[in-house]
């Protein structure tokens, strides 16, 4: 027979018991169905967070302090003092690979315009720091060298800042107070949107770090030194002449622990893609589970039928249908049940991603390989556990299948 | 209503050709010897009658003629060819291109039509004969006076439509035997007549028929009845036949 008049036959034969097959199908259906979602949900986080890291700037290479160790008891990262600005000359003048430098010197103030305010971060930068970041001005300007030379009094503010002292007012030109100084508002940022941690990437203001320095008082620490590689292949070099550019600016024996942190982008982008392939994982787990049940459920109306039908098995032997027709003929079936439960499932598994996405505002991205993979599973479970009654229905022997069951 | 002379039956060359042919049945410690020695020949366009007692080894002998089962030992041979050595593809081919099958319970597929049920066995030819299989099934349901129900299922048409449903499946590959098993054993009278009728003019047109039945009146329309008993032919009459049924 041909493949079509197979396939035509399984589903004649399908047709005498829809609600069986729909009611077998169950388990496939879901099994395809959740996987569908479950991708889709996972892969619509992971292109989120990808284009999270992505807003934080390419090549991006991040300096952070060590741990402070006071009395044998840790602090963490970043909550150490050892970065300071000979580091960043040191950087600037030694290292090979050309990087754009700028220190973050961090720090919290309430800005002041008139009787507005708005407690925010305020960063004091170099010049490199808007290319690193590629960020840009959204009006006015970015600072210059003039700017970070001289410490002027000026200052740029994220959009956030910007609409919560100004609403639709253009604030370049205005004068703002942090920690008492006035600062002349040179530029807006353009808007970025969240960060990788979900923070408001627009909630800060920049000053030039000189001008921190020397006009505003409170901790000064570095807070970070960025660092921006000529290309993505330079990134592991520039990753190993700063650590080693910062140890000896340290002075730091053999031996002896870092006392910062070097991190890129490719290392924020792996935690997290580890964290959502055990996710990923996880739920193909469960997928799995549900399409080895439907399979299951398979087999057994797939039992059923055969015994049901052994009569017709004898007719068919005896007109001349060889044993593997026979089998054949059981198995397309399985696979045409199966295939029908995947594609009901994928149909929808993409709807229930549709509404779940919309419903949860989550972004779910449900890709057609994703559905062609579920639905092969699930036809390959077809095959799988419809190969055992199809293996019992060809090895009847013709005398005893006319008998009847 | 005609009957061959015995002498034309005589003068065909022969169908198949039975030697030795012996079965045994086992189940648990008792056995049973279905077919004892047989020798056994038809012609073509014979018309035989099989009758015997239950248990005489009628039906061994016609799953053995009609290859669903192999002798233990003896010669089968079928149209020239020793059927008795093939293994059980060979076997289905032959059923598909050599035999057409009749049995008392019609066994059509309850889920097709009148039309699937006659394309059915082409199906599964693999010889590439009938690139015209449906109009072929149409023309076999024409021939036995079903070319009005093609497209009724089975449980749509009476007991003698259904049968002459099953004969227009077995005929439609034209086959070298028509195996027929009881074929009016769920029949009335009326339609008995009817398919009996319609065998006698399948007969009249020359095929070679072989059919099991324990009624006379059926046997007494064919060509020819062999009697077995015990799995051995104890009685084979040519034409009308004067023998009642022994036991």
């Amino acid at each position: 027979m041909t493949p079509r008049r197979l396939v035509a036959v399984a589903l004649q034969s399908l047709r005498r018991h829809v609600l069986r097959g729909l009611l077998t199908v169950l388990g496939v259906v879901i099994g395809v169905g959740s996987v569908v979602v479950m991708v889709g949900i996972g892969e619509g986080a992971q292109a989120e967070i990808a284009a999270r890291i992505a807003s934080l700037g390419t090549h991006l290479v991040v300096v952070t302090p060590g741990a402070t160790t006071r009395g044998g008891a840790s602090g963490g990262a970043g909550t150490g003092v050892s970065l300071s600005l000979d580091d960043v000359d040191a950087l600037r003048r030694e290292a090979q690979t050309g990087p754009l430098v700028s220190p973050v010197i961090q720090t919290w103030s309430l800005a002041v315009v008139g009787n507005a305010n708005w407690r925010t971060s305020i960063q004091g930068v170099g010049v490199d720091w808007f290319a690193i970041r590629e960020w840009q001005a959204r009006t006015g300007r970015v600072f210059d060298d003039p700017d970070v030379r001289s410490s002027r009094k000026v200052c740029m503010l994220g959009a956030t800042v910007a609409e919560n002292l100004f609403g639709d007012e253009d604030p370049v030109g205005r004068i703002l107070r942090l920690r008492g100084v006035p600062l002349e508002i040179v530029g807006v940022l353009a808007r970025k949107g969240q960060g990788p941690d979900g923070d408001d990437q627009d909630d800060l203001a920049l000053v030039p770090y000189t001008t921190v320095r020397s006009r505003m008082a409170g901790r000064q620490f570095l807070r970070q030194i960025l660092l921006r590689a000529p290309h993505a292949d330079a990134v592991p070099e520039l990753k190993r002449e700063t650590a080693a550019i910062l140890r000896d600016s340290h002075r730091l024996g053999k031996g002896a622990p870092d006392d910062f942190t070097v991190k890129d982008q490719a290392a924020l982008a792996a935690a997290s893609e580890g964290t959502t392939r055990v996710m990923t994982t996880l739920l193909l787990a469960v997928a799995s589970i549900s399409l080895l049940v439907g399979g299951i459920g398979i087999m057994n109306i797939m039992l059923v039928s055969v015994t049901e039908r052994t009569r017709e098995i004898g007719i068919r032997r005896a007109l001349g249908a060889r044993a593997r027709d026979v089998l054949a003929q059981f198995l397309v079936e399985a696979v045409v049940l199966s295939g029908i439960g995947g594609l009901l499932g994928a149909a929808l598994g993409v709807l229930a991603a549709r509404i779940v996405g919309h419903s949860a505002g989550w972004s779910v991205v449900v890709r057609a390989p994703t559905v062609l993979i579920a639905v092969g599973f699930a036809a390959a479970v077809g095959v799988l556990f419809g190969w055992l009654p199809a293996r019992r229905a060809a090895r009847l022997h013709p005398i005893d299948a006319l008998r009847g069951p | 209503m005609t009957h061959d002379p015995p002498q034309a039956a005589d003068r065909g060359p022969p169908a198949l050709r039975l030697v030795a042919v012996r079965k045994v049945h086992r189940s648990g410690d008792s056995t049973v010897t279905a077919l004892d020695d047989l020798d056994f020949v038809v012609r073509r366009g014979e018309w035989t009658a099989i009758m015997g007692p239950s248990g005489s080894g009628k039906s061994s002998l016609l799953n053995v003629l009609g290859c669903l089962d192999t002798p233990d030992s003896g010669l089968y041979e079928l149209d020239g060819i020793d059927v008795g050595t093939l293994d059980d593809d060979a076997r289905a081919d032959v059923r598909n291109q050599k035999l057409g099958f009749v049995f008392q319970g019609f066994n059509l597929l309850p889920g097709a039509s009148a039309l699937d049920n006659v394309v059915l066995p082409m199906l599964y030819d693999r010889a590439g004969r009938f690139p015209d299989a449906e109009a072929r099934a149409r023309e076999a349901l024409r021939r036995v006076g079903l070319g009005h129900r093609l497209d009724h299922a089975p449980n749509a048409l009476s007991g003698g439509q259904q049968q002459r449903v099953a004969i227009a499946r077995a005929l439609v590959t034209e086959p070298l035997l028509l195996l027929a098993d009881e074929p009016t054993g769920n029949l009335d009278s009326q339609a008995t007549d009817d398919i009996l009728a319609l065998f006698a003019e399948l007969h009249a047109q020359g095929v070679t028929i072989v059919m099991v039945t324990h009624e006379p009146d059926v046997a007494a329309r064919c060509s020819r009845t062999v009697v077995l008993r015990d799995g051995r032919i104890v009685s084979d009459t040519a034409a009308r036949p004067a023998v009642t049924e022994p036991g």
